[in-house]
């Protein structure tokens, strides 16, 4: 009983001196940040999800070793007159330098590569870390990422043109080589599937597309996959994607891969536990979701057509007819409910 | 009709009757306001009508889970929210209707875009200009008449495309207020 109790009391004082130091750190880190923080200036903020599923807003403030002589160097991003900046100080034989470069877009995008929006890691092999920022103007507009190193008198803008724009930013860093930085459309429709591919060729990351196709494949796998998740899905949300997936499959001439999605969607359709209501539609009073039948019903009949489509293309001309009848059969049945 | 509150498809058959009426009329665009104000002149006087304008624009997915949007609202799976070409609307209201049947759908403006404002032409962006509240001026957005974009005038997170029954980028009407 001693024992255990001598065993909580530790592993509660262990716990409280873990929570006290990471507090201590993570505020001396922004009051370090702040004395170098221009008059008039603010931290950019940027929100992220705790694991409660509540949102917190957090300064945009790292460190890391970004020069060769060591020490604990600090980059943060802030707002005056309406502008973005980055700034990072180094510490040389005990002598605080500024540098600092101006930054595209009015707001810090946090994302699931980059969840601080500010991220400090050796991208180039270098053996120093550089700092990659993603700014925005609004998601819907596209985001840009700016790489930056700390040079002899200012910072190094390690992009060729500037920055990097796209929808999204993903790193691809194997052992052994500088990192990859890709950078993907919106994929919510044919013309927004892409995937750019920049690599660093020895002064600054350039557009080469080198295994584009190959990301492009992994991430329609990813598409397809969550088309045909298990979870319950809206039914327009899941055959939206699964039209998208198709298309992009049909495109490659990849038609195996487009009827396996098409089946699977189908199969996922005919168990009603795999449909969710459409978000926030009820019949008013009720509580009851109105459309989810007849969601299911003319969903099936979309996938049959898509269905049809891929195995005609595949060369399979009667599949492709039995599965354009059903899709018929389904919408004459829904139009006579 | 005049004289009492109206409520007008934007270059719909309402709208027709209106400009086909007796009385003569001035639509004046109101800045940065939710309605449209009609003065309808009349021979011995002047009635004001606030009309709830309905726009027909075409509409896409913005997707994106994850990403912070310009209101700082970070993306959630089948998140309810619209995106529209101006800033200064984080919070508004917004009510859409899907051209065929399907319940009304309100949320809220959480993001900036489709398209507009931009500075710098990407390969994902590549219209260039500045911010487009159509909504105060023609009703049709700039994008629509643009051969650098799909034509969209309005951006749906997940959620909201979803429960419009959406499969693809649609025509949708939408206007401000609940």
């Amino acid at each position: 009983m001693r024992t255990n109790r001598i065993r909580v009391w530790t592993l509660a004082s262990a716990t409280l001196l873990l929570w006290s130091c990471t507090a201590v750190f993570a505020d001396s880190l922004e009051n370090q940040a702040v004395r170098y923080l221009p008059s008039g200036a603010t931290f950019a903020r940027v929100p992220h999800l705790g694991s409660d599923g509540g949102t917190t807003v957090d300064p945009v403030v790292a460190s890391g070793s970004a020069t060769r002589w060591g020490g604990r160097d600090l980059a943060f991003v802030y707002e005056a007159a309406g502008k973005l900046a980055l700034r990072v100080v180094t510490t040389s034989a005990g002598q605080p330098k500024e540098f600092e470069a101006r930054l595209p877009g009015s707001f810090v995008s946090g994302s699931d590569s980059f969840p601080k929006g500010l991220l400090l890691k050796d991208v180039t092999g270098a053996g120093v870390q550089e700092m990659l920022v993603v700014t925005s103007e609004g998601a819907s507009l596209g985001s840009f990422l700016s790489v930056f190193s700390v040079g002899s008198h200012d910072l190094d803008n390690l992009v060729r043109g500037g920055t990097i724009a796209g929808y999204g930013f993903d790193l691809d860093c194997a052992a052994g080589r500088p990192c990859r930085v890709l950078a993907s459309g919106k994929w919510t429709d044919a013309a927004g599937a892409w995937v750019q591919v920049y690599e660093w060729l020895g002064t600054a990351f350039v557009e080469t597309d080198k295994d584009a196709d190959r990301y492009f494949s992994a991430r329609l796998v990813k598409l397809a996959a969550a088309a045909s998740e298990q979870a319950a899905l809206p039914v327009p949300a899941r055959v939206h994607m699964a039209e998208l997936a198709a298309t992009l499959y049909q495109n490659r001439h990849e038609y195996d891969q487009a009827i396996e999605l098409c089946q699977a969607v189908l199969s996922r359709l005919e168990n009603p536990a795999s449909s969710a209501e459409r978000p926030g539609v009820v019949v008013p009073g009720t509580g009851r979701q109105p459309l989810l039948r007849s969601d299911i019903s003319l969903g099936e009949a979309d996938l049959h057509d898509l269905l049809g489509n891929a195995f005609g293309s595949a060369g399979r001309a009667a599949d492709a007819q039995a599965e354009y009848r059903l899709a018929q059969d389904l919408r004459n049945s829904e139009a006579n409910h | 009709m005049v004289g009492s509150e109206l409520d007008v498809l934007c270059g719909a058959e309402d709208q027709e009757e209106l400009e086909n009426a007796s009385v003569p009329f001035t639509l004046l665009y109101a800045l940065y306001a939710p309605t449209r104000w009609y003065i309808a002149n009349t021979t011995y006087a002047t009635v004001t009508n606030a009309v709830n304008v309905w726009f027909q624009v075409l509409a896409s997915d913005e997707g994106l889970v994850g990403q912070t949007t310009a209101c700082g609202h970070v993306i959630q799976p089948q998140d309810q929210f619209v995106a529209l070409p101006s800033t200064g609307l984080c919070g508004v209201s917004v009510n859409l209707k899907a051209m065929s049947f399907s319940p009304a759908q309100v949320t809220t403006v959480e993001d900036v875009g489709p398209w507009y404002p931009n500075h710098t032409a990407t390969k994902g962006n590549p219209c260039v200009g500045p911010a487009d509240p159509y909504w105060n001026s023609s009703g049709v957005p700039r994008a629509q008449g643009s051969s650098c974009s799909n034509g969209a005038g309005i951006d749906l997170a997940d959620g909201t495309f979803a429960a419009l029954g959406f499969l693809g980028n649609s025509s949708v009407l939408w206007r401000f207020g609940q």
